[in-house]
């Protein structure tokens, strides 16, 4: 029983490590200042979700469309992005 | 944060404030220790390209916020030297409070979402049976007509 609980606690850390990995893919993307507008192509890029709370789950990907109402079919968010790792 | 996140959308009712965390996806210990502590999603910016802080730089450096609008505008950002403090929250607060109210096309009863009750509010502004809105001239000819309802069912699928 205590070994079939390890391996579910090394399953799910597992499972954890694997939503915040990343595809590493090459990303042509544009550079902003204030009172710039992303493009829309730049809205959409994908990025995974690491912590999921909110309306996301863990695994699911994230883009800045998701709160552009033009683009998710109406639901306008005004979005606060805090940068949280020590760069 | 996620405490500001709840306190902007049930004390100030800024219910379409959205906050996210970006964390970057090689430094599983901090973003472990994210996930015990925060209710927040933690967004991962890919390692090594690192496009999020790359795209708001240099406003995307640790521990600063970067404010968008409804439509993708960069409004702002603010550096958080410890936590985050009451003039930090004013910062915020001012810019939402000037932003939250931007008027949305198609947005005909006023909720800041568009969806089939828009549609049924344009239709009847069409048939006369309402007050026109200046939102519900989303084509923006200058007159509310069929062409507007298909406009915003179209941006309703979109």
């Amino acid at each position: 029983m205590k070994i079939l609980s390890l391996l579910l606690l090394i399953a799910s850390l597992i499972a954890q490590e694997n939503s915040c990995v990343s595809d590493n893919s090459v990303i042509n993307r544009s550079y902003y200042s204030v009172g710039d507008t992303l493009s829309i192509e730049d809205q959409a890029i994908l990025f995974p979700v690491c912590n999921g709370s909110d309306n996301y789950l863990t695994g699911d990907s994230f883009s800045f469309s998701d709160f552009n109402g033009s683009q998710n079919g109406g639901d306008y968010k005004i979005t606060l992005i805090s940068m949280n790792a020590t760069w | 944060m996620s405490n500001f996140q709840d306190e902007l959308r049930n004390e100030d009712g800024y219910e379409n404030v959205v906050i996210i965390a970006v964390g970057q996806s090689n430094i599983s210990g901090f973003n472990n220790s994210f996930c015990s502590n925060s209710n927040l999603p933690l967004v991962m910016d890919q390692y090594p390209a690192l496009p999020i802080r790359d795209q708001f730089s240099p406003y995307g450096q640790h521990k600063q916020i970067v404010i968008l609008d409804y439509d993708g505008n960069l409004l702002g950002s603010i550096t958080l030297s410890n936590g985050l403090s009451t003039t930090a929250k004013n910062y915020i607060r001012n810019m939402i409070s000037e932003n939250y109210e931007q008027v949305i096309l198609g947005d005909v009863n006023g909720d800041t979402i568009l969806n089939v009750q828009d549609i049924i509010l344009l239709v009847n502004i069409v048939l006369g049976n309402q007050t026109e809105s200046d939102v519900a001239d989303l084509n923006t000819d200058g007159s509310i007509n069929v062409l507007d309802i298909i406009e915003l069912v179209n941006l309703i699928l979109s």
